[in-house]
């Protein structure tokens, strides 16, 4: 009898990691043949790539280089994330949405136009005080590089802080205003409990740092995903540009796992949907003054993007022509982002609801999954082609692999979002939910289903958002005769066409806000249907 | 679950998945048995997509382009094209240079064709083997803005990037590892023999000489002020100047006994397998066509046709311009070598 429950419980689990290990082939197939073909050349003795592997001063250097300026990077934009986070109550509901609104509008535009936007804007600057005896920016440099760097990454940063600090429950705040300020309830209780929201956020934040060149170059400094790139453009090695970005996955792997307790953690957190935090109001002054900085520089980067872009350069004819002109990039766009979203969303939540339990076995999970975070967008391109260059010919292929790269290099952050909103369900609730009826029961979908409603829709938004941006993987499956409204913007980049730029730049924009106003709208409407939280659950 | 629900489910597909792929591939779908033909370029959508117009219009073949980006730094079409080597979906490559092409040559990925509106481009334009056929050349410039430049007198040379006159923050060039700026650094490689060219770079990188990000970002930086001078090709520099910015052009070592410049041709070549074998044919006859050189130097993609008697782009004077002592052939083995070393010497 014992020895029959225990192959039970064995075969299913057997099972639930054999259906986990088939959700996860998408990330796991593309990475898994950039692996093979690195192996397979490793094992023929390829001199390219043994001498890539090869560790010298010059890449040590760039490597350490690299590592400081992306964690600075990304702790400069979390600190200036909070900031905005708290400062959001000191405006009306409405206000604070539409500020919501703004930074979830510049989430899909391309680091490299904001990088852009400050040169161009910076440079107005420095010619409208040439007569005078102030000193002009030097536009080149670490330090112009880091801070283009951090207002490039406050849109995701000020969506981590207002996902980390509103979800504060309300009882534990007022608890703690009885005996401390609120300078103090934020140091010692709300930001240790954010913690794993924070944690991860940095993770992220990272990563996207450390495996990005565009901006620096632009302001004369080398960071190493560069050098991944010049050694893959030398040599046309998918197994060499490997090597050389064997470093770096390294670091940002061991990034990943110092923030493996926060990711983790996120089972405990208690939830996103309080609103605990916005009780906090009683600011010293010199709060008050960071608080509204950072208010002041998300509007800043909201007028630097307009005007560095099309106001200064361009021409609202310009503009209007690039966007009539664009109607087959829109729908591509369109196309793949919803895609993505419709694959994504269901494939990340049913990895969560298989998640392993063991505590090795969830710190291997959540490396294997974060791992294509890490790895060089044409990489992952190029796993996809080598994966499906034999059957990808015909329009729906076209489709499907931008999608796919889509997928591949950002279904972790879904997978991120939705776990936390999953493991902060209330076990109770949860139980009784079971009790009511299996999955896809009308119960079920009444109990669970609205409960981890917030976090889907927040993870469709930046599966969404990214989609939409992403360019080095979708330039090598993009299907023939179609292209990515991304791709049309680099293209007219390289000519110069300003106003264009700018003009696809604001449709980006203006999609990623229509799509987040219709997913706010369905929040509500569904929260409103079941009416399953309490009542500060709502906001 | 509830038949509205199953209703709504059908209806939102419909909306959000199935309308759009049939409005993306309803030529595709529909016309399975229509010619078309997939080129896969790296000249600018602006220049390129009017000839693809036009030629459709002319033959009623269907283009279906795939264009590369200047931010792929060169890992874009050059790789998919040599991944899709045994499964090739493109029919046709269209590069805005010639070094990637003769990689791809030696990756086998060509197919010989020996156009007939080729016979008169000069043979060290063409491939040896007949895989691909330069034509309409781009040159590599100096872009110089006069209100930057002050009282100094404007650039001549190359060797100008060392003259103190000119402070080093205000000088640019584009990463020599990528693009055209590599296919240069290789010729200078080729030239100048190894040594002579290492010390060359090494010098702009000691002296502090701007790198940035492509060609693009040092023709804005030039045209806004930010630079007083930079190397570039001649389609960047040209469309500064179209566009009103305070530049000049200077073609760089034109003296009796100067270095000369590098001009890079476009090339055009089959893929080996083509899909479309035929109508990769018919387009690579319309491209290489005299006149159609012609209406690329008008639009502004090319400077310097590569026949004899071309028509003359009027942004810059390009007759009689003094070119680099070297062939192309003997460029291309210094490709991977100098962008090796020139890494090291530019990226820290």
């Amino acid at each position: 009898m014992h020895s029959t429950i225990h192959g039970k419980v064995l075969s299913g689990r057997i099972v639930r990691f054999m259906i986990l290990l088939l959700l996860l082939l998408p990330i796991i197939l593309p990475i898994g043949v950039i692996l093979v073909l690195f192996c397979t050349s490793l094992a023929s003795g390829d001199t390219g790539i043994t001498t890539q592997l090869v560790w010298s001063g010059r890449s040590g250097l760039l490597l350490i280089k690299s590592t400081v300026y992306a964690a600075v990077c990304a702790l400069t934009a979390l600190l200036i994330g909070i900031l905005y986070a708290t400062a959001l109550p000191r405006f009306s509901r409405q206000v604070s949405r539409i500020m919501i609104v703004l930074i979830i509008a510049l989430l899909p535009i391309p680091p490299y136009i904001h990088a852009l936007a400050w040169n161009n804007v910076l440079s107005a600057f420095n010619t409208l005080i040439s007569g005078t005896s102030y000193q002009p920016f030097a536009l080149e440099g670490w330090i112009m590089a880091w801070w283009v760097q951090v207002v490039a990454f406050l849109p995701f940063a000020c969506l981590i802080g207002i996902i980390a600090l509103h979800a504060i429950s309300r009882d534990l705040i007022d608890a703690a205003r009885v005996v401390s300020p609120d300078i103090t309830v934020l140091s010692k209780i709300i930001i240790p409990i954010s913690y794993p929201v924070l944690s991860a956020g940095f993770g992220f934040l990272f990563l996207l740092g450390i495996t990005e060149y565009s901006i620096p170059s632009l302001f004369s400094v080398d960071t190493y995903a560069l050098d991944i790139f010049a050694a893959f453009s030398a040599t046309n090695v998918i197994a060499i540009a490997c090597a050389a970005a064997l470093p770096l996955i390294a670091v940002a792997v061991c990034v990943l796992v110092l923030c493996q307790p926060g990711i983790r953690a996120l089972g405990e957190f208690p939830g996103w949907t309080g609103t605990g935090s916005s009780q906090l109001q009683d600011w010293p002054a010199w709060f008050r003054f960071l608080q509204y900085s950072a208010v002041i520089l998300i509007v800043l980067q909201v007028g630097v993007f307009i005007f560095g872009t099309a106001g200064s350069i361009g021409s609202l004819q310009g503009i209007g022509t690039s966007i009539s002109t664009s109607g087959r990039e829109i729908v591509y766009s369109l196309e793949i982002g919803i895609l993505a979203v419709l694959i994504g969303i269901p494939l990340a939540a049913g990895i969560v609801s298989l998640m392993p339990k063991g505590k090795y076995a969830k710190n291997v999970f959540w490396v294997l999954v974060t791992l294509s975070l890490a790895i060089p967008s044409s990489l992952i391109g190029m796993g996809l082609l080598t994966l499906f260059a034999a059957v990808m010919i015909g329009p729906i292929w076209g489709l499907l692999l931008p999608v796919f790269a889509g997928i591949v290099r950002f279904l972790p952050v879904a997978i991120i979002i939705i776990s936390a909103q999953v493991h902060m369900i209330d076990p109770v609730l949860l139980d009784a939910a079971r009790f009511l009826g299996d999955i896809g029961s009308a119960s079920y979908r009444r109990v669970v289903a609205p409960m981890i409603a917030p976090g889907i829709f927040i993870a469709a938004v930046f599966l969404f958002a990214l989609t939409l941006g992403e360019l080095g993987a979708t330039l090598l499956v993009a299907a023939p005769g179609h292209q990515t409204l991304t791709m049309k913007i680099y293209n007219y980049l390289h000519y110069g066409s300003f106003s264009a730029v700018a003009g696809l730049c604001v449709l980006m924009a203006g999609i990623t806000t229509i799509a987040t106003l219709l997913t706010m709208f369905g929040i509500s409407l569904w929260i409103k249907r079941f009416r399953l939280f309490g009542s500060d659950a709502h906001d | 679950m509830e038949r509205r629900h199953v209703l709504f489910i059908v209806f939102a597909v419909v909306i959000l998945v199935i309308i759009p792929i049939i409005f993306l591939f309803h030529d595709e779908l529909g016309t399975q048995s229509s010619r078309e033909v997939v080129i896969y370029t790296s000249v600018d959508q602006v220049y390129s997509e009017p000839l693809f117009f036009e030629f459709e219009n002319r033959t009623g073949i269907h283009v279906r382009p795939v264009y590369d980006v200047e931010a792929a730094k060169t890992t874009g079409l050059v790789n998919r094209l040599i991944a899709e080597k045994a499964h090739p979906r493109a029919d046709v490559f269209w590069s805005g240079e010639i070094v990637q092409t003769m990689l791809l040559e030696q990756e086998g990925v060509l197919e010989r064709y020996d156009s007939p509106s080729a016979v008169d481009i000069p043979s060290h334009y063409k491939s040896l083997n007949g895989s691909w056929t330069g034509f309409g050349g781009r040159g590599r410039v100096l872009l110089v803005n006069t209100q930057r430049l002050g009282t100094n007198p404007a650039p001549k040379s190359i060797y100008d990037f060392f003259d103190e006159r000119y402070p080093a923050d205000s000088l640019g060039i584009a990463y020599p590892m990528f693009g055209t700026a590599s296919t240069h650094a290789a010729a200078l490689y080729a030239v100048l023999g190894r040594d002579k060219a290492q010390a060359f770079f090494n010098r702009l990188n000691d002296r502090g000489v701007r790198v940035v990000d492509g060609n693009s970002v040092v023709r804005d930086l030039v045209a806004n002020g930010q630079l007083t001078f930079g190397l570039i090709d001649t389609d960047d520099a040209c469309g500064a100047v179209e566009r009103g910015a305070p530049v000049i052009i200077v073609i760089p070592d034109q003296e009796s006994n100067g270095l000369g410049t590098l001009i890079i041709p476009n090339t055009v070549a089959i893929i080996a397998g083509a899909p479309h074998k035929q109508e990769a044919q018919q387009f690579v006859d319309y491209l290489l066509n005299r006149d159609m050189e012609s209406e690329l130097v008008t639009s502004g993609w090319i400077q310097i046709p590569v026949r004899e008697g071309g028509r003359v782009n009027p942004c810059m004077n390009s007759s009689g311009i003094r070119t680099m002592n070297t062939t192309y052939s003997e460029i291309f083995p210094y490709l991977a070598q100098s962008q090796q070393e020139l890494r090291g010497i530019f990226i820290r």
